[in-house]
C-alpha cells in the first residue's frame, strides 16, 4: 500500500514539479522504519566512553522487571485522582531538589514515593559536602516542600561516592 | 485410570468426613451457645478518634538504645556518634526549618495556592493586617494562636479604627499580654534548642517585667471586673520578678475585698519564697495564705499543691518530712492528688543543701515501688522536675536499687519525655555515679552497654572507673570496646587517656588467650590514636592534650605487642622530633616482641636507630646484649650491629664528620638488606652529634 501511495505521489509530484520530485519521495516513511524505538538506548559513540547513571543503564521496557520505577502513587491507576497535579509536582519536587542540593545528587534519580498524606523523597548526595550543611538543606526543603504541597514531606538521604553514582560504562566506538 | 478413580474415591471419603466433622462442630456449638446464649454481653461501644489506630501502632515501637535517634539518617556518615553532634545536627535542621517558615512570611504572594481540603492553615502564609481586614475574629483568633505582638498591632488598628472590641476578647489580651510578658513566645520545637535555652536560666529575682502601656490601658478599663484582671496581672508580675507592684496589688485587691483565683494564690505562693525574711515567718506566710484561701473559698488545684512544696523544699525547719506528708494528706482531703512532681520537690526539699534528710532513703524506694510500670504523665510544670530529682537523691544515698528502679521506670514506655537535653545527661551521670560506687563489675557493663553510647554520651570521669574496673576484673576483651566508645566521645582528658593505655598495657601483658587474641586490636588503636594525634598537634597551634613522653611510652609497648612496625617507627621518629626519649625498659619490651614475631631486621632497625638519636641515655649496648647473644640475628645482622656500637666507641675520640659519614653508610647497607620492612633511608639526618658529647661530658 505504502509503495502505492509513494509511486502516486511520485506521479503526482512529478506532474507538478519536475524538479523537486526526489525529496518528496524521501519524506513519506513507511511502517517499517517507524517500528525503530531509539529513546533510552545509549550507542556508541566515536572517539569517547560514556558513564551511564542507574537510570540511564536500563532500557525503558526493562523497568518494573530490573529497575523500579521513579515515583509512587496511587494516581495512575484505574480511578485514581489528581493524576496531572500528582505528574506536575512530582516534575516540581525533583527540579526543586536539584536546585537545592545543587551538583551534590549523585546518580540523578529521586525516587517520590506518596503513602498516605506523606511523600518521602529519596536520593543520595555526595560525601563531600558538610554534613551540618545537610541537615540544613534538609530542614529547608521538608519544610519548603510542606508549605507547598500542604503536607508533610520527608526526605531520606544515603552518602555515596561521586563515582558510585555510575553503574556502567559503554566504551568508545 | 484406577489410580485417578482410587484417588478420587479418597478425596470424596475424606470430604464426607471433613463435612461430618464440621456438622458436629456446628451442631455442638450452637447446642452450647443456645444453652448460654443469654450470658453473652455485647460490650459498649468505645468512641475512638482519628488518631487511635496510630497510637496504637506508636506503642508497638519501642525506643531503639543500638543506634541514634530516628530523627537523624540511618547512613554510617550522617549518623551522629556522640550528644553534641547529635544537637548540632538536630539544631541545623531546625534551623533549615526555620529559614524555609521566614521566607513564607517574608514573601506570601509565592504561596497563594491552596491544594489541601479542608485547607491547613499551619502551612499558610499569616493573613496581612491592615486597616481594612482587622476584626474582632481576627484578634480573637490571634489571641488563641498566642501570637502576641500580631494581637497587639491588630488591638491598636482596631481601636484607630474606632471599632468596639468586646469586654471578654479584651480581658483574654489581657491574660495573653500578662502570660508572655508582651514578648513574642521562642518556639521550643527541638530538644536541642531546650537544651541550649534552659542554659540561659532564667532568673526569678532580678526585675524583667515590660510595662507595655496597652496593659494598664486594658487593667484600667477592666478594672471594674473585679477577679478576673487582677489574677492575670497578679500573675504576670510575680512570675516575671516585679515582686513589689505584684504586692501592692494585692494589697488593692484585699482593700477591695476582691476574691482572686486559685492561679494568683499559686503565684502568690510562689512569691513568699524570695520574702526577706526568717525560715519560720515564710512559712506562716505560706499558711496564712493557704488559710485565706481556704475562707474564701477558693479550690486548690495541682499547682497549689506543687507551689506549696516548692515553697517548702526550700525553707529549712525540723520535722519537714512530717510536715510535708500532713500538707499533702490535706490536699489529698480536699480531692488534690500529688502528681509526680509534688514528689520530686518532696524529695529536693529532703536532699537539702548540706546533708539528705534521714527519710529520704524510705520515701524515695516507696515512691519508686509505688510508680513502678506505670506510664507517666504531665500534668503540671513541675513534673518536669521529678526524674532529675530523684536519681540526684539516689546519687545522695549511694542506693543502687533505688537507682536501677528509677531507670527502669524512666524507661519504661514514654516517661524518658518527662526529661529533656541538660537534665537527661545529669539523669544518667547521676546514676552512672551510683553504678561507679556500689555496682559490681557485669551490672556497670551491662548498664553502660544499655546505654552508652547512643543514649547518653558518658564523660571521661566514667570512662576513668571502667577502665579501672577493667584493670581489677581482668576484662580483656572490654578494653578495645571502651577505647573505642571513649575516643568517640571526643572529651579528651589527660588522666583518663593515660589510664586507658596504662589499663590497655596491664591487660595485653595477662598470659591468657584473650589478651593474644587482643593484642593486634590494641596495636591497631594505638596506631590510630598516635597518628591522629600527630597531626591534630600539626594542625593546631594550641592541642589540649598533647602527647606526652609517658602516654608515648605506654603507646610504643602497645605497638609492638600488636606487631604494628609501621607505628613503632612513626612513634620514634615522632618521639626524636619532639626531644622525648623512649624508656629503657620499653625498648627492651620491644626487642622482645622483635624476638616473639621474628623480626631481625626491625630488631637492627630499633638498635641503630634508638642508638644514634637516644643513644647516650639508653645504654642501647646494654640493651641489645640479650639480642646479640641469642641466635635470633643473622651473623650479618649481627656484625651490623656491631660495627655500629664499634664504630661509635671508636669515633667518639675522633670529629664529627667522620662519624656522620660511617652512619650514612651503615644506614645505606641496613635498608639494602630488609627490604620486607620499610625502614627509612635516611632516619639519621638530623642527629645532634655535638650535642650528644656536650651531654655525655656533663
Amino acid at each position: 500500500m505504502a509503495l502505492n501511495l509513494t509511486r502516486a505521489l511520485h506521479k503526482n509530484a512529478l506532474s507538478k514539479a519536475a524538479f523537486n520530485a526526489l525529496p518528496l519521495e524521501r519524506t513519506i516513511s513507511t511502517t517499517a522504519p517507524c517500528l525503530r524505538i531509539s529513546v533510552g538506548r545509549y550507542k556508541k559513540l566515536e572517539g569517547r566512553y560514556q558513564l551511564l547513571t542507574y537510570e540511564q543503564a536500563h532500557k525503558p521496557h526493562e523497568i518494573g522487571h530490573w529497575k523500579s520505577w521513579n515515583s509512587w502513587n496511587t494516581s495512575n491507576l484505574l480511578g485514581g485522582r489528581r493524576t496531572q497535579l500528582t505528574a506536575i509536582e512530582d516534575m516540581f519536587i525533583r527540579k526543586f531538589i536539584h536546585g537545592s542540593f545543587f551538583g551534590n545528587v549523585v546518580g540523578g534519580q529521586i525516587i517520590i514515593k506518596r503513602q498516605h498524606n506523606i511523600i518521602r523523597i529519596a536520593f543520595c548526595v555526595t560525601r563531600s559536602t558538610n554534613f551540618q550543611s545537610v541537615y540544613f538543606m534538609t530542614g529547608f526543603c521538608e519544610e519548603m516542600l510542606s508549605i507547598w504541597l500542604h503536607c508533610p514531606v520527608k526526605l531520606e538521604l544515603q552518602t555515596v561516592q561521586p563515582y558510585e553514582g555510575f553503574v556502567k560504562v559503554i566504551d568508545a566506538a | 485410570m484406577n489410580s485417578i478413580n482410587a484417588l478420587g474415591k479418597a478425596y470424596r471419603i475424606s470430604n464426607t468426613q471433613f463435612s461430618h466433622l464440621c456438622w458436629l462442630k456446628y451442631f455442638s456449638s450452637a447446642a452450647t451457645s443456645s444453652s448460654t446464649g443469654s450470658n453473652i454481653k455485647i460490650p459498649n461501644r468505645i468512641p475512638r478518634g482519628p488518631t487511635d489506630i496510630l497510637k496504637a501502632l506508636e506503642k508497638t515501637v519501642s525506643y531503639d538504645f543500638t543506634g541514634p535517634s530516628y530523627k537523624f539518617f540511618d547512613d554510617p556518615l550522617l549518623a551522629p556518634y556522640q550528644d553534641r553532634q547529635a544537637r548540632m545536627y538536630s539544631l541545623a535542621k531546625s534551623s533549615g526549618r526555620k529559614a524555609a517558615r521566614w521566607i513564607r512570611n517574608e514573601h506570601p504572594e509565592l504561596f497563594t495556592q491552596v491544594i489541601s481540603d479542608p485547607p491547613v492553615m499551619s502551612y499558610m502564609p499569616a493573613p496581612p493586617i491592615t486597616p481594612e481586614t482587622v476584626s474582632e475574629d481576627l484578634l480573637f483568633q490571634n489571641i488563641c494562636d498566642g501570637k502576641v505582638s500580631e494581637s497587639i498591632k491588630i488591638f491598636e488598628l482596631m481601636q484607630e479604627n474606632k471599632l468596639d472590641v468586646a469586654q471578654d476578647i479584651q480581658l483574654s489580651l489581657l491574660e495573653l499580654l500578662c502570660f508572655y510578658n508582651c514578648e513574642d513566645r521562642v518556639p521550643m520545637e527541638n530538644e536541642a534548642e531546650r537544651y541550649f535555652a534552659q542554659k540561659a536560666y532564667k532568673d526569678t529575682t532580678i526585675n524583667t517585667w515590660k510595662d507595655h502601656p496597652l496593659i494598664k490601658t486594658l487593667f484600667e478599663s477592666l478594672k471594674h471586673l473585679g477577679s478576673a484582671p487582677y489574677s492575670a496581672l497578679i500573675c504576670g508580675l510575680y512570675e516575671n520578678g516585679a515582686k513589689p507592684e505584684g504586692d501592692k496589688l494585692v494589697e488593692e485587691a484585699k482593700e477591695k475585698n476582691i476574691t482572686l483565683d486559685v492561679n494568683a494564690y499559686n503565684a502568690m505562693l510562689v512569691r513568699t519564697i524570695s520574702i526577706y525574711e526568717k525560715h519560720d515567718l515564710k512559712r506562716n506566710k505560706l499558711l496564712d495564705i493557704l488559710r485565706e484561701m481556704n475562707s474564701k473559698g477558693v479550690k486548690p488545684n495541682i499547682g497549689t499543691l506543687n507551689a506549696t512544696m516548692n515553697a517548702l523544699s526550700r525553707l529549712g525547719f525540723s520535722n519537714k518530712y512530717a510536715f510535708s506528708i500532713q500538707l499533702m494528706a490535706e490536699f489529698n482531703k480536699q480531692g488534690v492528688k500529688p502528681s509526680i512532681g509534688t514528689y520530686g520537690l518532696m524529695i529536693r526539699g529532703l536532699v537539702g543543701r548540706s546533708s539528705p534528710d534521714s527519710n529520704l532513703p524510705v520515701f524515695l524506694s516507696s515512691i519508686l515501688n509505688s510508680l513502678k510500670g506505670q506510664s507517666l504523665e504531665a500534668r503540671e510544670v513541675s513534673d518536669l522536675l521529678f526524674f532529675e530529682w530523684a536519681m540526684k537523691a539516689c546519687a545522695q544515698c549511694d542506693s543502687l536499687p533505688c537507682a536501677i528502679d528509677c531507670l527502669e521506670l524512666f524507661l519504661h514506655s514514654k516517661n524518658r519525655m518527662l526529661l529533656n537535653g541538660l537534665k537527661t545527661k545529669n539523669f544518667y551521670n547521676n546514676f552512672f555515679q551510683v553504678l561507679s560506687v556500689k555496682a559490681d563489675f557485669e551490672t556497670l557493663v551491662r548498664y553502660y552497654r544499655l546505654l552508652c553510647p547512643h543514649s547518653h554520651t558518658a564523660g571521661p570521669d566514667l570512662y576513668t572507673t571502667l577502665f579501672d574496673a577493667c584493670d581489677l576484673n581482668a576484662a580483656i576483651r572490654e578494653v578495645p570496646e571502651f577505647w573505642k566508645h571513649y575516643l568517640g566521645t571526643g572529651n579528651l582528658h589527660e588522666e583518663t587517656i593515660l589510664k586507658m593505655l596504662e589499663v590497655a598495657v596491664n591487660v595485653s601483658a595477662l598470659p591468657d588467650p584473650a589478651a593474644i587474641e587482643t593484642r593486634p586490636v590494641l596495636g591497631e588503636l594505638a596506631a590510630n590514636f598516635l597518628m591522629y594525634k600527630i597531626d591534630t598537634e600539626s594542625q593546631r597551634v594550641f592541642e589540649k592534650v598533647p602527647l606526652s613522653t609517658e602516654m608515648i611510652n605506654f603507646l610504643l609497648v602497645l605497638l609492638a605487642r600488636g606487631a604494628h612496625w609501621n607505628g613503632v617507627q612513626t612513634c620514634l621518629k615522632h618521639m626524636f622530633e619532639k626531644d622525648m626519649w623512649p624508656e629503657k625498659n620499653v625498648i627492651t619490651q620491644l626487642l622482645d616482641s622483635c624476638y616473639a614475631h621474628d623480626q631481625p631486621a626491625m630488631a637492627v632497625w630499633v638498635i641503630k636507630y634508638c642508638h644514634a638519636n637516644f643513644g647516650p641515655k639508653l645504654e642501647m649496648q646494654k640493651l641489645s646484649a640479650k639480642v646479640l647473644n641469642s641466635e635470633f640475628l643473622s651473623e650479618n645482622l649481627k656484625d651490623e650491629v656491631k660495627e655500629v656500637f664499634d664504630s661509635d666507641s671508636g669515633s667518639s675520640s675522633s670529629d664529627g664528620s667522620s662519624e656522620s659519614d660511617s652512619d650514612s653508610g651503615s644506614d645505606s647497607d641496613d635498608s639494602s638488606e630488609s627490604e620486607d620492612i620499610s625502614v627509612p633511608k635516611k632516619p639519621k639526618q638530623a642527629v645532634p652529634k655535638p650535642d650528644i658529647t656536650k651531654v655525655t661530658l656533663k
